[in-house]
This record gives C-alpha cells, structure tokens and sequence, in this order.
C-alpha cells in the first residue's frame, strides 16, 4: 500500500495551536504538572501536581481518576464534550533497572460501561510524556475536523495539527506518525510513541487504543493496547487521529531517583531470578501468555463456544509450542528499556487473507491468551493463520479482542440457537469454527455498514434488541451473555471458583482480570476453602493490583516468575519477596522508608475512590456486582451434561441431594439456587471486610480512615447509606 | 516443552508415591533436572505436582500419596493468568 510520503504528509498538516514550555527535570519519579488540553477552544495549559494531590492519588490511575473527577459531572455522558480521555504513566514508571516499567493507564468515560473505566498498556508513552514534563494528559472536548496532538519533549512544544490525509488505522498511520516525527534515524523513531484507534472507533464502542514504539532489530513498529472499555472510540469521538510523544534522552536515572542504588539492587535480584528460572517455569522468554492455553485447557477454564466448556480437544493447535515455532526472535521482546520477561512477542511476514489489505505482509503483534481465547476457542476457531488474521485487524482498526470476540460468540450461539438467521445476519452464516464470518464482522464494524456493527455494539445491547426485535428469552440472554456492567468478560471460565466470580463481577471497570486471578488460589490450590479466605483475598488480591497501574507498572514480573524464597514464604500467592523488590522501587525512587503496608495504603485509597467515582455517576452499588449465571454455574443441559460427573457430586455432597431419578432441569435448578445463594453470601462477606455497607457504597469511617474524606466524597457516602 | 513432549508411560511399583514418581520422571527425562531440582535436590517450589487433577499438596497424603493403576500426574509451572 503507498502512503503519503512524510513531505506530504507535513504540507498536509496545519497548525491550528501550539504552546513552548520548560521542560524541567522529573524529581523522584514525578514531573510535578499536568498538561491539559482542549479540543472546542484549543486551549493548551499546564495545571501543577501538589502534595496532597500525591500523597492521596499517588499518580498513574490515581492521577487519572482526580482529574477525570474534577473534570465532569454526574450527568456527563462519554460523548459529550466534558468527558476527558485521562492518560499517565506513574511515579516508578519509566525506571530501566526492573522489568515491565513501562506501562501507561488510560481512563475515561467508558461507551461501554457508560462509566467510569480504566485500561492499561505497555510500550513507551506512559515514561515518555513523564520525561517530557506531564504526569498527565488531559484531553477535553472535541476537535472540529481531524487532527494529531503532538508533544515534544524534546523541544519543549505541544501542537495540536490539523491531520485531513494521516492514515486513521493503527499499522499505516503510527509508521506514518513516527516517521514524520522522529526521522529517519533509529534513534529518531525510537523517540516517538504514538497512541491511536482505528476505524472500527468511528462505529462501535469496543475500541481501545494502540501505544507503539520502534523495534530497531526488526525495524518494525510494535503497538500494545489499552483495549478494554472504548478509550478508542472516545479518541475518535474527540476527532484525535493520534496523540504522539517524543522524547530521545531516556537514561538510566530519568526519574531523579533518590537511591538508585537500591533501585538497581531490586532489579540485580529479579533479572537474575529471571534469567535462572524463566526457562524452568513459563518460559515467557519465548511463550509469553499463550502458554496459558494448554493449561487452561487441561483444567477446564479455556472458554470454549461462548464460555460453554471449559476444554477442547483441538486446543493443541493454538498452544503456546505452535506460536513459539512461529514467534520471531530476532531481537528482544521487551515493551519498555529493561524488561528482561521479554514477553511482547510477535510473528513476522503473515499475509492477509481477507479485507482492505489483503495480500500485504503485515508484522502480528501477539497473539496474547486473552485474544487466543476470545478470538479462537470460544468461536471454535482453533487455526493459528485465522488467529493472525483476526488479532492484526483488530489491532489496527482498534478493536479490543475480548470484547469483540465475547461478542460474536454471543452472536454464534445465538445462531445455534435460531435467535438469528441468515437474513438477519445478511447472509453470514455464524457457526462455530466459521472465521471467515468473523473476518467479515470485523471488516462491517470498521466500514461501519452491516450485522458487525450489531455485534461491534456489545453483548450487552445485543441482549436487549434481540429480545425486543426478534422475541428471544430475556432470561436465556441473560445468562449467557457474557458482560458484566456492559463490558465482556475476560477469558477464564470461573464457573468453580468463587472467588474469581467475585473477581470478575464486583471489579470498578467491568470484568476485567486486571484486578483479580484467583482461579487457581480458589478452585486448584485450595487455598480459600472458606468466604473470610474469599474475602480477604478479595480485599488484598484487587487492592494490591491496583498499584501496579498508579505508578506506570506491569505485573507480570510480580508473579509470573518465582523466587526460591517462596518455599518458605508465609503467604506464597503474594510473592513476598517481589512484594520487597517493590518497597526497595519505591524507596529507592522517593527516598522514603518504605514498607508493604505503605504501597496498599497508596493503593487503597484509589480503589476505593474509583468505587465512589461509580456512585457518582449512577453506577457502583450491589446491583451492578452481579454476573450473568454462566459464570457462577452450568445454564444450559449441554453444559450440565458435559462435567455431569462433578455436578452430580457436588449435587450430593456439598448440597446433601441425591442426584438419582431426577431431570438434568431439575439438577441445574438446585445447583444454581445453590449457588447464587453462595454468591449473595460472598459479597456480603466481601463488602464488609473492604469497609462498604451491604449495598457495596465504601462507608463514611472508610474514606475519613483512607484520608479521601473530601466533602464531595462524604456527601456521596452519605447519600446511599455510607 | 522441556521434555521435548508432553506426555509419557510411567511405571511405578506397588505402594509408590507421588514424590517417587516425580524422581521416576527426572531418571527418564534427564534434561528436567535443572529445570525441577534445587541446590538441595528437591522439588523446585514453582513445580506444582496434580494428581488426578488435585494438586498433591492439598491432598492428606501430600507428595507422600501413594499412587494406584492408572493414576495421572501432571506437573504444572507457576500460573498467574494472563
């Protein structure tokens, strides 16, 4: 495909504002301003991080969350003006010496959600808008014709540019972006990040954005996302094609460090652990995620059909053996400077098969497990060339892979069922293993014409217009449309864990994993036999995830390796000493004594700020904590029938009712009664050790203990019964 | 896949346990053994053991379990989910 050449593409642009500042040194992880933006005025302006502000929201999603808050108001809808799209890094964000330091969080009003989400990414931009001067970006209201936001750190210069020619899908137009940008050099491109949407963002809500950054061994672009929740469709409801940032000075101390030795001591400990044993354990070096495939499967918990089943036997053709023979290993696989987990794989020179760029070469970020399980086995689709094809136009119209494949599994079964039909669907024929159908789905949500645009609205609205327009069962739906708050849930069938039910469905933004992973602690490990085990995990386990996102971190260094130090470990599923290492990161970076305590106090008032943020704009109260009953128990006779064994125990011997002579309808009618009771009872127990009333809102003797006792905040309390 | 596959035959005697089995494996797949010993040459603390789909260590037997015909056993790295 020919793209504009850069001259071009530079006498297309138009200046339409533009602003110098100083950019000052970062001290002890902070820049110690905000860059605010807005889009009706084309206002650019700095605002000043103060002490409170950092000692109450520490940065990253904190920093996004306080100023999305002050920002909106309780009616604001995520397509009027007011909304905000929220980017920052965090404090540690951007240190070289620990793996996975390069993260960014998104936050805004969500089209999905209509609340208030949050979705994280690797690759550059979060450290670089820090190093350039902003702990946070701000963008409000909305542009009157297309244009590129570029931040110049560097120079010191925010523009925002007119862009009418720029590509607007992600693969074209962030090679477009950095090679106007940052040059022809690798040291020019590697400078730039350019985070963007696609096309699919101008006609479904399901968009995230992409993050890239310059692979120089491969002299290819690399694009993560912060998929979850529409941050893509709010960029291009906004008229942003892209925001670029740029910054060539990155160094080892970037963050003005208070101790790096200390610093450096975590990182020596962890790089060490990682190159001795990363081979032994998930060998993430070369599987990255999918090696999670074969062993979700064994334990069925890999969604299969639209979380019907939890195993198949055609998961071997997707597992993570097949990508490793197809990864390329040319050079490292690190989303930021310094991570030695290396896990951002990718597979070179596939050649599409179908859509606008057909015949093309294309370079495949991933595929991730989540896009495996979405995108494969809960469609049936167990061919690696299908997986390829539908995780690159995702990636570049903008597509988040778990709710768009949730999605069309939705979609899928309904047909199996007969709610939809071939007219209804315009001749698509969406059976299980069909990824042509898929193909075609993508391709309508990105031209914006045909049935994918239904499906690219969501399972949620899916629900309620076939049951209105085609006369299916409102119940039927119901339970197994696989949303949680109006966001599709992430790829773990939970239905024996009850602690990972919990996870998924009292989370802030949706079903998200981001939160909790409990699923082996619960149901392999048993290590949670009773609700207070459930309930403390689901009080420490979302709180201390949360503080990877406020300060521009990844988790997986957290446990996806294992130290020694774990066999005698008290508690082995918080990974004690990685739980150190992050002290030592803190301490070292800040100059503070620093405990464990310490980073869930950081962490504890955000999550429960976030929670109040939802009460706030109509949401977050025990109604919205409740998942569709696929994931608590069998729905349907097929799924009943297919662990039939284990349910019939369980019928026997946890619920004391003999299984013999009665109807499968019936078995599943006691189990569920069962089990939805089992819910009911975790979140009371969940609500009250995190410090909320029964209906879920955090009480008044909460926040005032959190220090988020602000008046605005109490009021709300107040309000619902906190 | 360390082993270069992904599954295999064992043969125990009667009365043999879970953790006999796993030294019976390491004498068949030599190339395992730096990956699932430690310097005091015991199990590494990030392989997981199941039995039957339970992991050993929850069982009241734990790694001392004793194994009867037909009994599989996986052996399962640390997981932390995507």
């Amino acid at each position: 495909m020919d793209l504009l050449t850069v001259t071009q593409l530079k006498e297309s642009h138009r200046l339409l504002k533009d602003f110098k500042y100083e950019v000052q040194p970062v001290v002890h992880g902070y820049a110690n301003r905000t860059l605010y933006i807005n889009l009706d005025s084309n206002t650019l302006a700095i605002k000043p991080v103060d002490q409170k502000m950092k000692d109450t929201f520490t940065g990253g999603k904190g920093f996004c969350l306080w100023l999305l808050w002050n920002a909106i108001t309780s009616e604001t809808k995520w397509d009027d003006a007011q909304n905000e799209l929220v980017v920052a890094g965090g404090p540690i964000g951007g240190i070289t010496a620990y793996p996975g330091s390069g993260k960014c969080t998104v936050v805004t009003l969500s089209p999905l959600t209509k609340s208030i989400i949050d979705s994280n990414s690797g690759a550059y931009f979060g450290p670089y808008l820090k190093f350039s001067g902003f702990d946070a970006l701000e963008v409000q209201g909305k542009a009157k014709e297309d244009v590129v936001i570029f931040i110049d750190g560097d120079n010191g210069t925010v523009s925002i540019e007119a862009a009418p020619l720029d590509e607007v899908n992600t693969h074209l137009l962030s090679k477009q972006l950095t090679d106007l940008y940052g040059g022809e050099t690798d040291k020019g491109k590697r400078a730039i990040s350019v985070m963007s949407a696609g096309q699919a963002a101008e006609h479904v809500p399901m968009c995230g954005v992409n993050v890239s950054y310059w692979d120089s061994r491969r002299q290819e672009i690399r694009i993560k996302q912060a998929a979850r929740g529409g941050a893509g469709t709010v960029l291009r409801n906004k008229r942003i094609k892209a925001i670029v940032v740029k910054y060539s000075e990155t160094g080892g101390d970037s963050n003005g460090a208070a101790n790096m030795e200390l610093i450096r001591a975590a990182g020596k400990r962890i790089n060490k652990e990682i190159s001795d044993f990363d081979a032994s354990q998930n060998d993430m070096r070369h599987l990255g995620t999918p090696y999670l495939v074969e062993i979700m499967n064994k334990f069925n918990i890999l969604p299969v059909q639209n979380f019907r089943f939890g195993s198949d036997p055609e998961a071997s053709k997707i597992n993570g053996e097949v990508w490793k023979s197809m990864f390329d290993f040319r050079g490292p696989d690190g989303c930021w400077y310094g991570c030695s987990l290396q896990c951002a794989h990718a597979v070179p020179h596939y050649h599409l098969q179908s859509g606008p760029y057909k015949g093309e070469a294309v370079f495949v970020d991933g595929p991730e497990y989540e896009s495996l399980g979405a995108l494969g086995s809960n469609l049936g689709i167990f061919d690696p060339p299908a997986m390829l094809e539908l995780c690159f136009y995702c990636d570049t119209y903008g597509i988040d892979t778990i709710s768009v494949g949730n999605s069309m599994a939705f979609a899928y079964e309904c047909y199996e069922k007969g709610i939809l039909d071939k007219q209804k669907t315009g001749g698509l024929e969406l059976t299980w293993g069909n990824a042509e159908a898929a193909y075609e789905l993508l391709h309508q949500m990105a031209r914006g014409d045909g049935f994918g645009v239904t499906v690219g609205q969501g399972v949620r609205v899916m629900k309620a217009l076939f049951a209105e327009q085609y006369g299916a069962n409102p119940q039927q739906l119901q339970d197994m449309g696989m949303e949680i708050k109006g966001m599709e849930i992430s790829e773990y069938i939970s239905r024996e864990s009850l602690a990972q039910q919990g996870g998924y469905a009292m989370a802030s933004k949706g079903p998200q994993h981001d939160e909790a992973w409990l699923i082996f602690m619960d149901m392999v490990h048993k290590q949670l036999p009773t609700f207070e085990a459930k309930a403390e995990a689901l009080h420490y386990f979302p709180v201390w995830r949360t503080w990877f996102s406020l300060h521009g971190l990844c988790k997986l260094p957290w446990n996806d390796i294992i130290p020694v130090s774990n066999k005698t470990a008290k508690e082995p599923a918080k990974v004690p000493e990685h739980v150190e290492n992050y002290c030592w990161l803190y301490e070292g970076l800040s100059g503070k004594k620093t405990s464990p305590e310490d980073l869930m106090a950081q962490s504890e008032k955000v999550y429960n700020f976030q929670r109040l943020f939802n009460v706030k704009m109509g949401f977050g109260t025990r109604q919205h904590d409740y998942p569709p009953y696929r994931l608590i128990g069998p729905a349907t006779v097929e799924e009943y029938e297919n662990r039939k064994d284990l349910y019939d125990t369980q019928l026997h011997e946890v619920i004391g009712v003999d299984p013999e002579g009665k109807s499968v309808e019936e078995k599943i009618r006691l189990v569920r009664r069962h089990r939805e009771h089992q819910y009911e009872q975790l979140m009371d127990a969940v609500y009250l050790r995190r410090g909320w009333t029964n209906d879920g809102i955090p009480t008044q003797a909460t926040l005032k203990r959190l220090e988020i006792d602000f008046p605005e905040a109490m009021a709300i309390s107040a309000a619902h019964g906190g | 896949m360390l082993a270069g596959k992904n599954s295999l035959p064992l043969e125990m005697d009667n009365g043999q346990s879970v953790m006999d089995a796993f030294f019976r494996v390491l004498e068949m797949v030599p190339a395992l053994k730096p990956h699932w010993l430690d310097h005091d040459g015991q199990p590494h603390v990030f392989v997981h053991v199941f039995l039957n789909g339970d992991d050993a260590a929850t069982l009241p037997g734990g790694l001392n379990t004793r194994l009867n015909d037909g009994d599989c056993l996986d052996f399962i790295p640390p997981v932390a989910g995507g």
